[in-house]
This record gives structure tokens, sequence and C-alpha cells, in this order.
């Protein structure tokens, strides 16, 4: 019989991630199981003849779900019609701890299907004196084809490979539970009766299949262990290595960030320059090119993200974390896995939000996608500079704080303190009759496989450009579209107003141009929509221009700098730019009041802490939960926080 | 508040701690090795014991977390980290 189809199984830690990678190599894809957040990984596998498909199940400890998620599994491994139900199974099981991994093996093997077992990390076992009696094995387990291997280094891959072309099959066979038939119904008195015989047999099963000798070891707490959990030094070793994590991150992504603006912004005006005008040239230089640079620009934060985030979970110092941070997250509603994720999203929130897979609770997992916006990231950085220099007096407060950063300071806490204030307000709105459990297993100190970090790297940036890309591009070319034209020929008539310099120098020649982009803006139907919402706007200290800016950046936070230096016709260079600071401090409300005050200029800030300003996060979220709901939950609360925090503080100060 | 809730755990903590009613995983002192006598009914009860703690299991108290809570246990030669509360559904001898 030849196979099709094989499906891997197996608990976390076991390294089946590993001998899946070493099965199907990059030959990977992520799709959908149909109506659940789980992401299906499947792989192929060449053979002498055929190609099978590898399917990579989540990580579970028995097939009994626990959730909906959960309940996946258990779905495509007993529904005959399920599009994704396997020929056959591999059960991955880590040598060194066959009592609790035999459990769900034996709940695979009852579920009448070929299955071949892999004792995973078995030489690991064999230095504890343990040797496996495969004889005595198949006395009990007849068909199932036993692979020993070590995935870490590859042994025992080419064996798997071997079994699975020349076919098993271990349906011909006596139950290990006779009348076994698994419910979704949980903790029933059938499912802890089951189990506890399950137990039984692997008790009884296990001296004849291992054979020992008498050195049964010593546990030990590991020094490591003694310093990652330690009260004062676990903590002070956390936040130095993310420390480390974001000086990295911030140091080393700037450099192909640059890169990516300039090739992309070169090559727009290069089109721009080189195909004829229109519509098309305009779609493709101004909508296309940006919305694709706009995609490929998150790259190197994720991939660097993820490059660390991966060694951390490979090495098991994740789990450390986890595990000292818990007991303080658990009070917001959130768990000691959401801590990296929300931290991450101090750099960008997409990679944050990616980062939430490892929350099995979904209710937790949720209130994390949720508040990781909240955080501040590193795109709020030019609109935070460009605003604090404009209203914020460079002064020494206390004599040696600097005022400015102390702003700075103020708007990250800010962020912080309302993620966790928000995630409080959602732990009692949200209901979910899923109990709240950790119950991890903290895995012991390994040095990271660097095949499996660089290829979750991958997948990951993968997901990012093909699942979120799609819509980036899609909303990009929206704004583009909304930017550039308006109604009738109402652009034609304002550029016209314009004096044009019929000999003048440069300079003039480039002022007459900025003026052109700043009457093009202006009289688009953002730029319309922009004064529209004045009214709406006011209450909260902005003017019209600042309301245009809000929608254009919408596309992403910094673009708020490039959109007001159009409107006030100034050259966007990037750094501080002082022509646009100049315009922006003359600019004065109709009764003479400036428009960017103290109190105009903090509200502005505090709307840019709360408004979910990037679309980016918003097509990750839907990615993430399967869904818009979730996503435009998320944008009405934080404008509606925007809003509300952004009047409360303009009236403080005003 | 949060805050409460830590207090509170801190006083449960010092019950846990001093109670005779019955030892669980919960107030087992470190270092401390223990059989599992029993798993009080609850929703988590198949977790629990899908996890390797079933009925004559041994069990060592390995560390705790800097708020005393979670723990870290050793069943059979692997760590495995749970919250006091789910800790305190493990009654040992």
């Amino acid at each position: 019989m030849k196979f099709q189809k094989i499906a891997l199984i197996g608990n976390p830690n076991t390294g089946k991630t590993s001998i899946f990678n070493r099965l199907t190599g990059l030959n990977q894809h992520v799709g959908n199981f149909p109506g659940v957040t789980v992401d299906k990984k499947s792989g192929k596998l060449r053979l002498s003849e055929n190609t099978v498909e590898i399917i990579d199940l989540p990580g579970t400890y028995s097939i009994y779900p626990r959730s909906k998620d959960e309940q996946v599994v258990l779905d495509v491994l007993k529904n005959k019609n399920h599009p994704d139900h396997p020929d056959a199974l591999i059960v991955v099981v880590d040598a060194s701890n066959l009592e609790r991994n035999l459990l769900l093996f034996t709940q695979v093997y009852d579920l009448q299907m070929p299955v071949m077992l892999v004792l995973n990390m078995s030489d690991i076992a064999f230095k504890s004196g343990k040797k496996f009696n495969q004889d005595a094995f198949h006395e009990r387990f007849p068909g199932v084809p036993v692979v020993e291997t070590n995935a870490r280094i590859g042994i025992g891959i080419s064996r798997i490979t071997e079994n699975i072309d020349k076919g098993f099959d271990s349906t011909n066979f006596e139950a290990v539970i006779a009348d076994y038939n698994i419910s979704s119904e949980q903790n029933s008195d059938n499912q802890t009766d089951e189990t506890n015989k399950r137990y039984q047999f692997i008790k009884d099963l296990i001296p004849k299949i291992i054979h020992q000798e008498e050195n049964k070891k010593q546990f030990k707490v590991s020094k490591l262990d003694k310093l990652f959990i330690h009260p004062v030094f676990g903590y002070l070793i956390f936040a130095g290595i993310l420390m480390l994590l974001f000086q990295l991150i911030f140091s080393l992504a700037s450099y192909p960030m640059d890169m990516i603006d300039s090739v992309f912004g070169t090559l727009s005006e290069y089109i721009q320059a080189k195909l004829p005008a229109g519509l098309f040239t305009d779609l493709l230089s101004q909508g296309i090119v940006p919305g694709l640079g706009g995609v490929i620009i998150f790259i190197p934060q994720i991939a660097l993200l993820f490059l660390c985030l991966g060694i951390l979970e490979e090495t098991g110092y994740m789990s450390r974390v986890v595990f000292i941070m818990d007991r303080l997250m658990r009070p917001f509603g959130l768990n000691g896995k959401s801590v990296v994720p929300l931290l991450s999203s101090a750099a960008c929130a997409i990679p944050g939000i990616m980062a939430t897979r490892t929350i099995s609770n979904w209710k937790e997992r949720f209130i994390t996608i949720m508040v990781a916006p909240l955080m501040s990231c590193s795109a709020r950085i030019p609109v935070y500079t460009l605003l604090i220099a404009l209203v914020i007096p460079s002064q020494k407060v206390l004599g040696f704080l600097n005022l400015q950063g102390l702003v700075l300071f103020s708007l990250y806490a800010l962020g912080l303190i309302s993620a966790l204030l928000v995630s409080l307000v959602m732990k009692w709105l949200i209901k979910s009759n899923e109990t709240s459990i950790l119950m991890l297993e903290l895995p012991e100190f390994k040095a990271p496989r660097w095949g499996n970090v660089f290829i979750s790297l991958f997948e990951k940036v993968r997901v990012f450009i093909f699942d979120a890309g799609k819509v980036i591009l899609a909303v990009s070319i929206i704004l583009w579209a909304m930017a550039s034209f308006g109604p009738g020929d109402r652009i034609e008539k304002a550029i016209q107003k314009i004096e044009k310099p019929a000999k003048g120098t440069t300079v003039q020649i480039a002022q007459y141009d900025l003026e052109v982009k700043n009457a093009k803006l202006e009289n688009s139907y953002m730029g319309i929509l922009g004064k529209t919402i004045e009214p709406v706007i006011k209450p909260i200290g902005y003017d019209w221009k600042i309301g245009i800016s809000l929608l254009t950046s919408f596309a992403a936070r910094e673009v708020f700098v490039g959109s007001m230096a159009t409107i006030y016709s100034v050259q966007d260079n990037g750094e501080i730019n002082l022509g646009l600071m100049q315009k922006m401090r003359a600019e004065k409300w109709s009764d003479g009041k400036p428009v960017y005050s103290l109190a105009a200029g903090l509200s502005l800030m505090v709307f840019y802490v709360y408004a979910m300003q990037c679309m980016a996060t918003l097509a990750i979220v839907k990615r993430e939960t399967k869904s818009w709901k979730w996503p435009l939950i998320q944008i009405l609360y934080m404008g509606a926080l925007a809003y509300v925090a952004s009047f409360i503080v303009f009236k403080i100060f005003s | 508040m949060w805050y409460l809730e830590l207090f509170d755990n801190v006083v449960n903590l010092h019950l846990y701690n001093h109670s005779k009613l019955s030892q669980t995983l919960a107030n087992t002192a470190l270092g401390s090795k223990v059989k599992v006598s029993k798993l009080i009914i609850s929703d988590i009860s198949s977790k629990l014991l899908e996890m390797g703690l079933y009925q004559g299991q041994e069990v060592e108290v390995l560390f705790k977390a800097p708020f005393g809570d979670p723990i870290a246990v050793n069943i059979n030669g692997y760590v495995l980290s749970l919250r006091l509360n789910e800790a305190s559904l493990v009654e040992v001898i």
C-alpha cells in the first residue's frame, strides 16, 4: 500500500518539528484548517517513485481536545472524509520520557490506522542506561515499525523514509482499550478511567520494552535554572536580554530598511521618469511600487525578531521567561506567554502578534493580540520626535532630567500601562468557559537547532508577505487613489491657480513642484475628507491639515511626517525637519492663536499612542484571527480611546 | 485589583502551608518527594492526568517562581511547571 498523505503527531518538545523539517526541508506550505486559527503545516517528501504529503499536526499531549483549536487534531484523525485525513500516522515520542509520551501513542494506535513509532533523542536516553527492546515491543504491537532517531543531527531520518516507502500496516490489531470511542465531552469519568487504564498498561509495558540498568538518575536543578528563575537575577537577566534584543533590532534593522526605502523610492522615480505620463504610470509608481515597498520594509524587523525569539525558544530559555512572568501577567487576564509578544510589539506589533501563536488559551491569546498595538512601536518615533521638538521646550527638570526625553518616556509608559489596563477590561468583557491553565513543560537547556530557527523564520516572513501583504497592497492602492483623485476638475483648477515661474531658479521650480503636490493632496478625496472631519477633530485641537495627515498615516504612522511636509509644501528630508517645523509653528487659527500649542501637540502625541494607525497590523490581526471581526473591533476601540484621551489632554492643557 | 489578588495569593499560600486538611502539591515543601494520592475533580483533571500526574506517580518539587507561583516539579524525569491553583488539585502523600 502506497501512502499519499502522512501526519506527524507527538507531544510538544519531542523534536517532532525537527523531524518534519528533516523530511520536507524548505519544501513546506502553511495553510488553513477550516474554521480554526491553528495553521496547517504540510510539506512534500519525495520518494523513489512517488511523493508523499506530510502534515505536521500541532503538538499535543492527548488527542482529547480541550479547545476548538485542539479539536482539529481529532477531526483530522477520526473523520475519514476530512480533506486532510491521512493514510498513516507517525507518532514522534521523546525516548527519554516514554511513559507520558506513550499515552498519546496508545490513543493513536487504537484509532486503527497504520502507525509508525519514532523514538527521538534515543541516544540521550541510552546515555542514562536505557535500551529499547524492539522485539518485545513488536510482540505487543506487531505492525508498528519503530525507528530510533536523533533529529538534531539527522540520524535515523532515512529509516523513516524507507519505512514510508515500504508501507506499514498496524490495523490488524489488538486494541489497548477495547471499545475505544473518543467523544469530545471533556473530563468525563470515562475519559479519566480510560487514561488511567492506559497508564496502567504503559507501566506494565515499559519494563518489558526498556532494558534499564539500575542507575536511576538523580534529578538535579541546573545552575542555569537557579539563575534564570532567581527573584532578582532572573528578572535582571531577562531585562538584559531584552535590551540586547532591541539594540540589535534597532541598530541592525535600520540598514536594510533604509536600503529598501531608497530602492523602492528610486524605482518609483525611475518609472515616473521613463514611462509615458498617465494613469497607469501613476498607479504603478505611486500606488503599487510604494505599496510593495510598504510590505517589504517590515521584513528586516520581522526576520531579526524571529531570529532572536527562535534562538530563545530553541534553547529552552523562553519557557523560563513564561515561568517567572506568569504570576505578574495573570491579574490582567494575560498569561506568562503574553510577555514576549507584548514586548516584541515595542519594536513592531506585527511580529509581536505573530508570536502569540504559542498562547494556547483562546481568550488570553485574543487579549494579547488586541492590546499589542498599544505598545509604542518604532514607527511612532518619527511622529513623537517631530511633535516633541515642536511643542516641548528643551529644558531640564529637577536639574538633570531632559524634559523632552521625559515626555518621550511618558508616551512609552502610557502605551504599556494602557495595554495592561485594556487587558484588564477585556478580561471582564470577553466571556470564555475555557479555564486558563499554564502547565508548561520546562525543557532542558540545549544549543539551538539552527535549521529549525531559520525554517520558522522563513515561514513567518512568508506568511507576512503572502497573507498580510495582499491586504497591505490593496489598502495602499486605495489610499493612493484617494490621495490622487478629486471630484471633477478640482485638482486641475487648483494647480492652474499656482503661479508657475516662467524662468525661475531651480529653487523656485522646486518650490512650484511642492506647491503642486500640496494642491493635489488638498483637493483630492483624501483632502476633502480631511477638511470634512475638521469639526470632529477641532475639539481635540486639530485643524484640517492634521486631519488629512491622520487619514494618510493610516498606511503607517510615520507617513504623518511626510504628509505634513506635503501639506506645508516643504521637502520631506526625513530627519528633524526644521523647514516643516517653522511652518507648523507659524500656523494660526482664524482667531490668531497658534494651532500647534502645547495642548494640541500633547493631544496629538496621545492620539498616536492610542490610534490604530497601521494597516499592516490590521492585516496581520486578520491573518492570525482568521476573521475581520477582531481587526474591526480593534480599530474602533483604539480610535475611541484615542479620541477620548486626546480630548481630555487637550482640555487639561488649554 | 491585581495587587489585592497578589496579596490574596500570599495569604492563601500561607494557609496552604499551614492547613492540616490535606496535603497537595501546592503546599509541598521544596525538595520533598511525594506520591500522587488523588486528583480533585475539576475541569482540568484530565489535563493533569495527561501530563503524567496519575495516582501513584512520584513527584518532586524542584523550584518555585519568584512570587511562589508557579512551581516546577519533576515527574518521571521531565520538568513540569504548574500554577498553585492547578497544583492544589493534586493531593499527595
